[in-house]
């Protein structure tokens, strides 16, 4: 076991774990942050996308020792004020569009969703769904996610 | 009889030539565009758009040293994933990389798209080249 001081929602704590711990299980179990969820553990369906200095990772892949002083941000760390009902404009656009349907992917469908939107503020259909390509979603809410990320693009640009 | 001696003599020749015809060529051109189709389905979420990882996570494919100095190494890395220590362009990355349940022709498509795209240029991968890495 070994030491690991990370930011996590730009919160610093100091978590034990084994080097090769996925992060998933550290920000899960350790760290009790549960809107990160476990799909697959081999990358393949973006469940349990969260933030690495901004960039969408799988966490279920990625060791904890591979972090270092990278920022991490999950679904938890995204909205300004979410106790009084300040959402991040993705959020807000989901929650607009009626987006969810079971809800078990979303969280990683609105990460990759913010990472897309920061790098590219206006995407055309194309680019959404190059960008969203990796992100699962077993009830088929595609078209709505696709609206979002169009209604939250021009909530962003206003 | 001398008919058919005829006859026999003249499937043995033609199939003696048919064998001899040289098979298609394999379309790299084709291949690559298929592969593109194959890497964002499949490997775009972690080595991203432009083949450029992500630093000290997910290696980069993009003017990567590693991946281009064995094709072989390659292709048996998409079948059967990797894990483990591996440096590439410098850095050591030790994550874990699933293999993917695809067919030849998609391996070598999607080989082909990444070694001719990102600032690599590297010679084709064929479907049998596959077949015959597999376990």
């Amino acid at each position: 076991m070994a030491s690991f001081t990370i930011n996590v929602n730009n919160q610093v704590s100091t978590v034990t774990a084994e080097p090769d711990t996925p992060l998933l299980w550290v920000l899960r179990d350790e760290l009790d942050l549960t809107g990160t969820k476990f799909g697959c553990g081999i990358a393949l369906c973006g469940t349990c996308t969260v933030h690495l200095d901004g960039n969408p990772v799988r966490s279920c892949i990625t060791p904890i020792s591979s972090v270092g002083n990278k920022k991490i941000t999950t679904i938890e760390g995204i909205a300004s004020d979410e106790a009084n009902g300040k959402f991040h404009a993705v959020q807000q656009a989901w929650i607009d569009e009626n987006v969810p349907q079971c809800g078990f992917c979303q969280g990683g469908q609105i990460m990759s969703a913010i990472a897309l939107l920061d790098k590219n503020p206006n995407p055309s259909d194309s680019d959404i769904d190059t960008a969203m390509e990796g992100n699962i979603c077993r009830c088929g809410t595609y078209e709505r996610i696709r609206k979002a990320i169009k209604r939250a693009a021009k909530a962003e640009t206003k | 009889m001398k008919k058919i001696s005829i006859l026999a003599v003249s499937i043995i020749a033609v199939s003696t030539l048919l064998s001899f015809q040289q098979q298609p060529k394999f379309d790299v051109k084709a291949s690559i565009a298929r592969g593109k189709e194959v890497y964002t389905a499949y490997c775009i979420s972690c080595h991203m758009e432009q083949g450029e990882g992500i630093e000290d996570i997910y290696p980069p494919l993009a003017k990567s040293d590693y991946l281009m100095a064995d094709k072989i190494r390659s292709i048996k890395q998409v079948l059967y994933g990797v894990n483990g220590e591996i440096r590439v362009n410098g850095k050591t990355y030790n994550g874990d990389m699933t293999g993917f349940d695809m067919t030849d022709q998609e391996v070598s498509d999607v080989l082909n798209y990444v070694r001719n795209s990102f600032g690599n240029k590297g010679g084709a991968v064929t479907p049998e080249e596959v077949k015959a890495s597999r376990k």
